[in-house]
């Protein structure tokens, strides 16, 4: 197998393996009614890893699997995270990977990427429901989002404290 | 054709997002369909397992249970039970002599939770009981403090609720005291309101919340929850009725399946009549 799809198949698993931990775990890390999105994280380093196209093709089937065991609307979480890592491919740059991911502005995107699926998630999923749109705007989409944000500072900072000969 | 490719090539990135979005939001508006729901039932297999193996580690950091404080919690439940039995008698006996129907018995299957989605409007759990111990679709969830919810999904060994603060929850339910008629739903966080209540119904802060005898899912008198406040409603005649569930969903680890069975015969008469009934 060409070396670039065994390392798309290696970036596949591990966007696999990030739902099983949200399955598994997702309920641990909540903090109140937020609970962050480890696939999204997963999704936003590929999409800066590999591109736009690559991503949303790991973040569709990882949306399904989720929404199929854990979710409410089939179909839901595929859409959110196919559209989060659309936008985070925007800033993929094949001569400035290996700088990106080890940047600071890797948690800015997730942000954005974090907002972005949470809204839509939000708009679609909350259609029946009258609530209470500041508390779901600031506790949901925010609070999620910064969760989010927080834990993919992560592997940002030990990855910017490697060796820069060792690449992803 | 050249330029039909070169075009694809330009855009490709669009076009995959564009046929992805539409696959997701046929799979959003058909998500009651036969297909996806034997994925779902092969998901379920796939997953619960592994939660079930995981479950321990959320048993470490989730509320331990006081034995000291469980043992007066059961010292008080047996008196009430006693008591219970005693009544019990005496009503049956009272509908015996007027000719009442007796009420069936309804038996109660033990499940840990092995699983829990308590997002935002979500809340699902999954229970380490499936369609082996017989349990069904649609059947009740319960625990000692009152109704958790309804079985949505199952599996051989596996199966999945949906709790009373799910968005699409839905029961029909009464105030003890007075016993007007209501449903209720969940509103937000971990509330829930009791809704159809018009002005002039006789309900004030402090009602105990029960399911009502006209639920084709639930038996009735379960108890659900305390009044907590009311409030002027944004729908004409029906005010708000804030309500407090007696269950705390946060700190579920056990709960009971009822084997209870609903009247098919009911359900279809309502069905071929187009009676609104409860969400599914």
């Amino acid at each position: 197998m060409k070396d670039i799809y065994k390392v798309y198949a290696q970036w596949s698993a591990a966007v696999f393996l990030l739902v099983l931990l949200q399955i598994a775990f997702g309920d641990l890390l909540r903090i109140g009614n937020i609970q962050p999105n480890l696939i999204l994280v997963g999704l936003v380093f590929a999409a800066l890893r590999f591109g736009q196209l690559p991503a949303m093709l790991m973040a569709f089937p990882a949306g399904l699997l989720f929404d199929l065991y854990a979710g409410d609307i089939v179909g839901l979480s595929s859409l959110c995270l196919t559209i989060a890592s659309f936008v985070s491919g925007y800033f993929y740059d094949p001569d400035r990977v290996e700088i990106n991911l080890r940047s600071p502005r890797t948690v800015l995107i997730c942000v954005l990427a974090a907002l972005l699926h949470n809204l839509i998630f939000v708009f679609a999923y909350m259609q029946t429901v009258t609530v209470n749109i500041g508390l779901l705007f600031w506790g949901f989409v925010v609070g999620s989002a910064a969760y989010s944000a927080i834990l993919s500072a992560l592997p940002v900072l030990i990855y910017s404290r490697t060796d820069s000969r060792l690449r992803v | 054709m050249q330029s039909l490719i070169a075009l694809f090539r330009i855009f490709r990135e669009y076009l995959v997002l564009a046929l992805l979005c539409v696959i997701s939001i046929y799979l959003i508006s058909h998500n009651d369909s036969v297909p996806v729901k034997v994925l779902r039932s092969y998901s379920i297999v796939l997953f619960s397992s592994l939660q079930s193996s995981t479950g321990w580690l959320s048993s470490l950091f989730s509320r331990g249970t006081d034995s000291e404080a469980l043992s007066d919690v059961n010292v008080t439940l047996m008196e009430e039970v006693m008591q219970l039995r005693r009544l019990r008698q005496e009503n049956s006996e009272l509908r015996n002599k007027i000719g009442f129907r007796e009420r069936s018995k309804y038996p109660l299957i033990a499940a840990e939770i092995v699983g829990k989605n308590l997002a935002y409007g979500q809340h699902l759990i999954t229970l380490d009981t499936g369609s082996d111990d017989s349990v069904a679709v649609n059947m009740p969830v319960i625990n000692e403090q009152g109704l958790v919810g309804k079985i949505i999904a199952t599996s051989s060994h596996y199966s999945i609720a949906q709790l009373a603060l799910h968005r699409q929850f839905r029961a029909t339910a009464k105030i003890k005291r007075s016993r007007i008629d209501g449903f209720i739903a969940w509103k937000e966080g971990e509330n829930l309101r009791l809704k159809n209540i018009s002005r002039t119904d006789d309900i004030i802060v402090g009602d105990t919340v029960v399911t009502s005898e006209y639920s084709n899912i639930f038996p009735p008198e379960i108890m659900i929850g305390v009044v907590r406040t009311i409030g002027a409603g944004e729908e004409g005649l029906f005010i708000r009725v804030d309500v407090t569930p007696r269950v705390s969903f946060s700190a579920l680890e056990r709960v009971f399946v009822l084997r209870y069975k609903n009247r098919p015969e009911q359900s279809l008469l309502e069905d071929q009549s187009g009676f609104r009934e409860e969400a599914r």
